[in-house]
This record gives structure tokens, sequence and C-alpha cells, in this order.
């Protein structure tokens, strides 16, 4: 992350007695973050093995740590249940618009605040960032009572149309990487003759792939989770995403854990997946938009 | 270069569409949101105005406004405080250098990408009194858990501890904090004989202030929000012990249709975020230490 | 009966296929009208013989009505292909009872739609299957947005709110004009009195939801418990149940009998005689002398068997109806000696017992000077504010509530409310419970009548519940929480 290992060089020869000392500490660090991370882990743990056990065994008094026969039929049988590919294609279809809303518009927006000179800009970015403190409580009625006037319940438009217009924590962090690819590219272009837009595209937007990547990253994992969003606007059963459609699962069948488990395990599975694909550029989105502001 | 007219025009073209945005969902939902809070509006029939009726039932008439205020005080406070303490742990744990780095990271940040609808699922059967392994391994360890959920005492406790569990994006956030800490600073205070409680005291923390500000400020705005965990697990229970300020706003609009008073109830929120924040901005002068100082 | 009536008026502009439908409905409502068959002559004959099929069938459902659904069903569709050659128009209508997760009563529900479809000539019902907690706020979305269904399935204790908030159409000129056919009296008192708002009818009463005390006699026998042939106060139930929790060695919790069994607080509220606490006129008052003595009940049962292990069982099954689906209820390993079920639980009961020895009561009173026993949550359907087909949503309204499909219907379901299908041989043999029900339950419901903020008070009333199982609030100051509630809700209101 940071060129510190030019330091490091000066590292003197150590006494047996600092040496113990290190390893020591060393043991304990690791004995904090074994013992926080077992912690961490209990709750997803319980959750993939309770997705395992058989209904007879879930209620067991006390619990079983593991299952004893691992039932994998909970999964398909979740699906009988529930009409989940139903789900999964409404919450597919949700984050694959809000992606591409989100992905438009920001990389525009953010680079209008970056990259573009004109009166009041930074005022004006500060009122961006300040829409970030308005609660979502404050828009949620009025939007209600227009996207109900316009007839737009029960359909995903709420939800992805406003994703076109830009989002002020995307237009922060975009911001943040444009900032680090250096104006005199965009200056030689101008000399050149090019505008703008052309700058925009094909010498700047090349530039911002890892940008790119971590918004996608973070747009997938927030409209994938978003539960307030579709708990208001959508109110059909074929029109649920997963989200809703899990949380309704579980207040028609509260006590079928083994299935609601298998469902959450499938729910959640995903992103996981993609985290790992994805680690490097979520991780670095995280720290631009925590750190560097 | 360009003529201040282009730039202009660019700037319009460029960050035109988050001015619409910002018009049609931020502005207007801003503004419709107080008119609503005068009215007396169940969206069948007209709003009609009743002045400040609302602002006064709500101080005055709703027996649970204040308990509302008081369970989401506890629980923003809680969680702030000890959510920071734990996170900067954890992160100052996962910033040395040693085995397993990697996979300590990822324990802790997995639970971020864990959906809410889901993690509300996984914690209600972690928590269960008697078929949680929670409480299971308190017994083994000769403690008896207490009913979690089930209790006024410890329902508030529970989410908080399952807030801590899912702010991964924290701890990434100060551990690239800690790294962006100079290398030098260590090696001198470490030269100068300073034990490693006096270098995290004298050295670390000071420097890391700026960073626990922006978890602090990100914390109070989200944890003044929370309404999905509390809706999907104990929908306020039990005797209102997890009832906040975010729940009691959807029950207002959605369940008892007086959307006029939630939007007031609304629009409170709205200046308790602001005073916070500005409260907490005020006090960094004290406490935050900026390096261009 | 009503149909012979409604259609009567369309014979004349339908024609000839119109006739047709005329003889469907008539005959398919069961009641056997033969008025209307004079103009049968100009319907093909082909057409005749199927709806004879259909009545052949009606017949038959009389002995067994769910065994021969299916056949209806069957011949019903044939019918149907030449009825859909009507000029008819469209009745949405929104209820839950999908038949894929609905099992019996799904398929009964479809059966008896399409048996409408195929006997009216002027309407032709569209079922929208709803997920049950989406109902409400979808239909008054849809009616503030103009363009809400012509009939939805509902209940008593929501009634209030929609019809406060103008999102229901008034009955009473239908219930007028066809006063012929259609007549409160052949319901019983509690739910026809459950439909009324304001002196103004605002559903169509169907069934009740009630509720009644189950006592698992094998059980008992075998911890070696004597259970009384009829509880005649709640303290003898509440010492069987002590008895029982103790012989099982106080390990298991669910054993015994237990006040936080019904999800809906009011249940016990009506036991207690609760309907004082508001007067119709816009004054609450919480604070009665039935409600007391209900809470010092709760805090007297709290304080013996550990008040905050039922908040406990509650927080984890709240939702699922206490653990109806769990080994913990009393469906799986029937460990559950006595509890309150409500009657949609009955069928559940029998089928995964069926062999156990139930007993079945009204849940006696305790220190009342009343005798009550069920808040009875009506179901209901209501024809919203602004449909476009309302007098379609009357016409099946009023068809589904005729005492044939009433009692095919609710076999598998819950109670009828009308007395006449309540108190058939069929129906007396089909659910064990019936007798209380009719007897015990219906002559004596809650007579609390519906209002706006009945929803506020409900969620009030839950919350001093648990606050007196947790010993948090005085039974005083718990009561005047609620009052406080629900009386600032209703002033706010009609603001």
């Amino acid at each position: 992350m940071n060129s510190t290992s030019t330091v490091v060089v000066t590292r003197r020869s150590k006494s047996l007695a600092d040496r113990g000392r290190e390893l020591l500490g060393r043991f304990g660090v690791h004995l904090f973050l074994a013992g926080f991370g077992i912690i961490f882990a209990l709750p997803l743990y319980w959750l993939f093995m309770s997705s395992l056990k058989e209904q007879s065994e879930i209620f067991k008094v006390p619990p079983d740590l593991w299952p004893v026969n691992p039932r994998w039929m909970n999964f398909p049988d979740v699906l009988e249940v529930i009409p989940f590919w139903t789900y999964l294609g409404n919450s597919f279809a949700l984050v694959v618009w809000s992606t591409i809303g989100a992905l438009i518009s920001n990389t525009f927006i953010a680079y209008g605040f970056a990259r573009l000179n004109w009166p009041y800009r930074d005022q004006v970015f500060i009122l961006v960032l300040a829409t970030m403190m308005l609660p979502f409580q404050v828009r949620m009625i009025p939007m209600y009572i227009a996207f109900h006037q316009i007839g737009w319940l029960n359909t995903l438009l709420p939800l992805i149309v406003p994703s076109f217009f830009g989002n002020a924590f995307y237009i922060f962090l975009l911001r943040q990487f444009y900032r680090t690819i250096p104006m005199d590219l965009s200056d030689a272009a101008r000399v050149d003759g090019a505008n703008e837009l052309q700058i925009f595209w094909s010498v700047v937007l090349p530039l911002m792939k890892p940008a790119i990547t971590t918004l996608v990253l973070f747009e997938v994992i927030f409209t994938w989770n978003d539960f307030i969003g579709p708990l208001i606007y959508l109110r059909d059963n074929d029109r649920y995403t997963l989200s809703i459609g899990l949380r309704t699962f579980f207040t028609l069948y509260g006590a079928r854990w083994d299935l609601l488990m298998a469902c959450s395990t499938m729910f959640t599975l995903p992103m996981v997946i993609m985290f790992f694909f994805g680690q490097r550029r979520f991780i670095e989105g995280i720290t631009l938009t925590g750190i560097k502001g | 270069m360009n003529t201040n007219r282009s730039n202009l025009m660019w700037a319009g073209i460029f960050v035109g569409p988050w001015v619409l945005g910002f018009l049609l969902f931020t502005a207007y939902p801003f503004f419709a949101s107080l008119w609503y809070s005068f009215t007396n509006y169940n969206i069948v029939r007209d709003a009609e105005f009743i002045g400040l009726y609302n602002y006064e039932f709500m101080f005055f008439k709703d027996i649970v406004f204040w308990v509302s205020i008081g369970n989401t005080f506890y629980f923003a406070i809680t969680l702030v405080i000890f959510g920071t303490i734990v996170d900067i742990f954890l992160a100052a744990l996962l910033n040395r250098k040693i085995v397993a780095r990697a996979t300590y990271r990822l324990i802790y940040f997995i639970p971020v990408l864990v959906p809410t609808v889901a993690s509300s699922l996984i914690w209600i059967w972690v928590l269960n009194p008697q078929r949680g392994i929670v409480n299971y391994l308190l017994e083994a360890m000769g403690l008896v858990g207490p009913n979690w959920l089930g209790s006024t005492t410890w329902v508030k406790p529970a989410l908080v501890i399952m807030a801590i569990w899912g702010s991964g994006r924290a701890i990434i956030i100060f551990l690239a904090g800690l790294q962006e800490i100079p290398r030098h600073l260590y090696e001198a205070a470490r030269i100068d004989g300073a034990g490693p409680i006096t270098v995290f005291r004298h050295i670390t923390l000071p420097l890391l202030t700026p960073v626990i500000l922006f978890n602090v400020v990100v914390g109070l705005i989200f944890s003044f929000q929370a309404f999905a965990e509390s809706y999907i697990m104990t929908q306020g229970g039990p005797a209102n012990a997890s009832l906040f300020y975010g729940l009691n706003l959807y029950f207002h609009a959605f369940e008892n249709l007086r959307m006029g008073y939630a939007s007031a109830l609304a629009w409170l929120l709205f200046m308790i975020i602001m005073f916070f924040t500005l409260v907490v901005f005020r006090g960094t002068r004290r406490w935050v230490y900026y390096e261009n100082e | 009966m009503k149909l012979g009536n409604v259609s009567r008026r369309k014979v004349v502009k339908g024609g000839l296929l119109g006739t047709f439908g005329v003889v469907g409905a008539a005959s398919l409502a069961g009641c056997g009208e033969t008025k209307t068959v004079e103009k049968i002559v100009e319907v093909p004959v082909e057409k005749i013989v199927e709806v004879e099929k259909i009545v052949e069938v009606e017949k038959q459902l009389g002995v067994n009505a769910a065994r021969t659904d299916a056949i209806v069903v069957e011949k019903v569709k044939k019918v149907e292909v030449a009825a859909s050659q009507l000029n008819r128009q469209t009745v949405e209508l929104w209820s839950g009872f999908d038949p894929k997760t609905h099992g019996k009563v799904g398929g009964v529900y479809g059966s008896i739609i399409d048996i409408f479809n195929a006997g009216n000539p002027s309407h032709e019902v569209k079922h929208v299957i709803q997920p049950w907690g989406q109902i409400n706020p979808k239909l008054l979305t849809s009616v503030a947005a103009g363009n809400p269904p012509d009939a939805v399935r509902n209940w008593y204790h929501a009634l209030g709110g929609h019809a406060e908030a103008g999102a229901t159409t008034a009955i009473d000129k239908w219930v007028k004009r066809d006063a012929k056919t259609w007549k409160p009296e052949d319901f019983l008192a509690g739910p026809v009195a459950q439909t009324i708002f304001q002196g103004k009818r605002h559903a169509v009463p169907l069934s009740g939801i009630v509720a009644l005390l189950y006592t698992n006699l094998d059980l008992a026998k075998e911890m070696g418990v004597t259970v009384p042939a009829n509880f005649k106060t709640l303290a003898e139930a509440e010492a069987v149940g002590a008895k029982l929790y103790k012989k099982s060695g106080s390990k298991i919790k669910t054993l015994g009998f237990s006040p936080s069994m019904f999800s809906a607080p009011t249940t016990w509220a009506a036991v207690w005689g609760g309907e004082d606490v508001y007067d119709g006129k816009g004054k609450f008052n919480a604070s009665t002398d039935d409600m007391k003595t209900l809470m010092n009940w709760h805090k007297g049962y709290a304080d013996t068997h550990k008040g905050s292990e039922l908040v406990a069982w509650k927080s984890t099954y709240g939702t699922g109806g206490f653990g109806r689906f769990t080994s913990d209820g009393p469906l799986y390993t029937n460990l559950v000696g006595m509890a309150g079920l409500s009657s949609w639980w009955f069928s559940d009961i029998d089928k995964q017992a069926p062999k156990q020895n139930k007993q079945w009561q009204a849940i006696p009173t305790s220190g009342s000077k009343k005798y009550r026993t069920s808040d009875l949550n009506t179901n209901v359907y209501i024809i919203p504010n602004g449909a476009k087909n309302a007098e379609g949503g009357w016409a099946w309204s009023s068809f589904l509530t005729s005492p044939k499909q009433m009692e095919r219907k609710t076999v598998a379901d819950s109670v009828p409310a009308i007395r006449k299908s309540l108190d058939t041989p069929f129906y007396h043999k089909a659910s064990p419970y019936n007798g209380v029900a009719l007897t015990d339950i219906f002559p004596n419901t809650w007579k609390l009548p519906p209002f706006g903020s009945y929803g506020v008070f409900r969620k009030a009333l839950g919350t001093a519940q648990d606050q007196i199982y947790l010993g948090e609030k005085t039974v005083d100051a718990a009561l005047a929480d609620i009052t406080k509630a629900t009386q600032s809700d209703i002033d706010a209101k009609a603001k």
C-alpha cells in the first residue's frame, strides 16, 4: 500500500530477550485475532450448519454443533416452497439496471466536479456531499407518494431510475480517482483540439477501470442487499426481490429454520463469491472514501 | 485555454444530470415532506393543513416517541463507542505483519457482504435462547445466557453486537488509516524506548483521529436511521425496547397511514442528524489532529 | 336466490346465452330456484346437460363437499368456455388463497370462483393472488391511485382503519335492494356487528377466526393429570397446566398452559369483555374494570410462571403462530398440554395428530361479570371505494357468502358466519369444534365496533401485555398508556 519497506532496513540485531518478547507479542496478536475471528465467523458457521440440518434436528435442545446427517436437499426444497427463481430474476434485473445507471451517471457527473473548472464548483460539491446527510426517511414519503401518482409503484422503476441521476457517495468516490489522473493528459488533448466529451471518453475514462470496478462492486452489493426500498415500492409476490422474498418467507414459515437458513445461504453466497473476485478493488474503494476525505 | 462560456457549457453537460436528479429526488422530497409535516394526510384523502399539530403531537401526545428517541440514542451511542473501540483494536492487530493476515482480514470483512435480511435471520437463530449457538456456548462456559431478543435489557445490546459484527467496512478504513501513519515515527519512538501502549496512545491514536472522526460521523448517521434489523427481528419489541426512531416512523407512515405525522418525524430526524454532525465537527478542533496545521 | 335476482335484470339484455347463464347461476347457487327456468328453452340442449351435471354434483356436495370438488372444477371448466362468450364485466378479486400454498382451501376457493364464472351472466371473477401481508397496504395505495380491485378479502381488525381512511364502500344500498336474497339475519350477530362502521355496513361477513382452548387429553393421561370435562374457570385450567408443567420435571417449557399463546392480544381482552373500552363515538378508555381484571390476571400468571420466558417464547415464534410448525408447537410432538388455538389451526391439528384425544372448549372467563369468549376476528369481503365494477364486487361477495358456497369453503378453513351453514349435519361432522363455536362463541362475540385506531389499540395492548409479563409497568400505568396511545390517535385522525 505505501512505501514503507525502505525504512525497515534500519533493523538492528536483536537480543534474545527482544526476540522472546517479539515472539510472545506475535503469539498474543494471533490469539486475539483468532479469538475474535471465531466470534465473527460463528454466525456464518451456524448459518451454514443450520442450512444442512433436518427439520427434526434443527429444534434439538441442546443443539448439535453440526448436522449428524447433512441434508443437502434443503437447498432444492427452498425452490419448491418459494418462487426463488422469480425473486432471483427480479433481484438480477434490479442489480443490472441500477448498476448501468450508476455507472453512466456517476462517471459523467464526477468528471464535471473533478476535471472541469467552473464557478462555485466546490460549493456545489459541498451540496452534493450534504445530500448524504439527508436521511432516507425524509425522502421516503414524498417519493412514495410521487411514484404512486405516476403509477410506478409495484415496479422496479422507483428503485432503478434514480440511479441514473448520480449518487453523492459515488460522485465522491470517483472524484477521488479522477483527481489522481494528471491534468496534463487532458490539457494535451485539449491542445490537440479534442472537446471535453472526447477527452472524457478516450483519454480519462480508460484510466478509470479500477474505479469503475469499485463502483460496480459497491452498487451490486448495495442493490442486492437493499431492503427498505423494495419493501416500500414492491407489492406483488412476483415482483419481489430476494430480500423481500426472504423476509416474506420468514413471516409465512417462521419456524422452518432449516429452509430459512438454506435460503439465506443462497442469498448471501453470490456476494461472497463476487467479493473474492473483486477483493482488492473493493477494499481500495472503501479506503479511498474513508481516508482521503 | 477554454473560454469561460464553453467551460460553463461543459459543466452543464456533465453536472446537469446531477442537478436534475437533485431537484427531483432530493430537493422536491425535501420540501414536500416539510409541507406534509404540517398536514393530516392518509394518501386516500387530500392532505389537510393542520399547522404545527404534528409537532405538538410528537412532543406531547405520542407516548412512544420519547421511548424511540431513548432507544435510538442508546443504540447509536453504544454502537459508536464500542464499535470504534473494537474496530480500532482489530485494525491495529491486523496491521501487524503476521502470517495469515489476509485470512483474518477476510473473516472480519465477510459479514459486511451478508444482506440485511439474511443477517437478521441468522442472528435471530444464533441468539435463540434454547437452540442458538451463543447461549449453548455460554452454557458450556458455565454461564446462563439471557433471552436476548426477548429481553428488554438485552435486545439493544444484541442489536449493537450484530452491528459491530457487520462493521468490517470500518475496520478496513481504520486499517488503511494505520498504514498511512509514517513508519519512521514508530521507529523513532522505539529508539526513545517507548512501549507499545505508549506508542499507541501518543502516536497511533492522535494520527488516527481524522479517520475516527469520519467513522463516528458515518456511524451516527447510520445508526440514527436504523430500521431494517429491528423491523425484521423484533418489530420493536419486547415492550417497545427495540422500537427505534426509524421503525416508529415507518409504522406511522405505512401501517397507521399518518403520512403527515411521519413526515414531521422524518424532519425531526434530519435535524437531529444535522445537529449531531455539527457537534461532532465542532468538537473536532479539540481532538482531531491535522497534519497540515 | 340472490343471483337469480341479480341476473334476471340482465336476462332481458343478455339474450340467448344470457339465459343460459341464469340457469347456471340459479342452480349453482344451490337454491334450486325454478322461477327463471321458463326461459331455458332457448338454450342449446347440450349446454343444459352440462349444467345439469353440475347440479348433480352440487347435490353430492351436500354429502361430501371436499371429495367432489375436483369433479366440479372439471365440469365447470367446460361450461366456462361457453360462458366466456358472454359479454361480461371483470371482477378483480384480491385474496391470498394461493392454491400452491393453501392446500385444500386454495383448491376449494378456486373451484368456487370457477362455479361463479360458469354461472354468472354479467360478471367474471379474475382472481389476483396477493400475499396476505401485502393486501392491506396495497389496497390503500390502489384506492388512492384510483384503480382499486372490485372485491378484497379482509379482516375485522383492519376494517375500521380502511373505512375511516375512506377506502371502503358502504354496501347498504345493495343489501336493501337484494333484501330478498341476501339477508343479514341469516348471519350470526357477532360477525355482522363487526362489519358495521359508524352505523353503516362496510363489509360482507364471511367467517370468523375464533379462539378455543385445546387440551391434549392423551398427554394429560400419560402424565397422570385429570382434566375436567369442561373448564369452568381459567383458574381451573391454569391449575391443570401447572400440574402438567410440574410432572414434566419443569424441563419442557411448553408443557402446560400459556396465556401468551394468542398472537392477537385482543383475544384475551375479548375473553374479559373488553368491548367497553370504546364508545363508538370518539371516546376511548382502557382502564375499565374488565381490563383491570384481565391485566391483573396476566400479572398473576407472569408472577407464578416467569413472564420473561413467555416473552422470550414470543420473540422466537411470535410471527409463526407460536411454534405452530415446530416441535414446540402442539402439532409435531404434541408437547403442549393445553393451548389457545385459532380456528385456522384446527385443520392442521387434526391432520398432524389425527388419533389424539382432544378436548375443545370455549375459553372460560375469569372474574368477569359478562361472558365473552373471543374477539372473533371476522373474515370479510370489502368493496373498495372507487372500484370500477363495484356491482360485480358485491355479486361475488354475496355469492361466496351464500350458504352453499360457505359450506364448501369453510370445511378446511374457518368457521362460517351463517347459522344455517354452521348447523348442518355435514358441517357438524366435518369439524369437531363446530358445536363449541355455535353454542358458546358466536352468541357471545366481542362487540367492539371497528374503528380507525383499532390497529394502534391492538399494538398498544400487545406492548402493555409485554410490560406486565416483564414486570416493567403496573397494571394501572400500562392501561393508562393504552388509553393515551389510542385516544391521541383518534383525536389526531379527526383533526
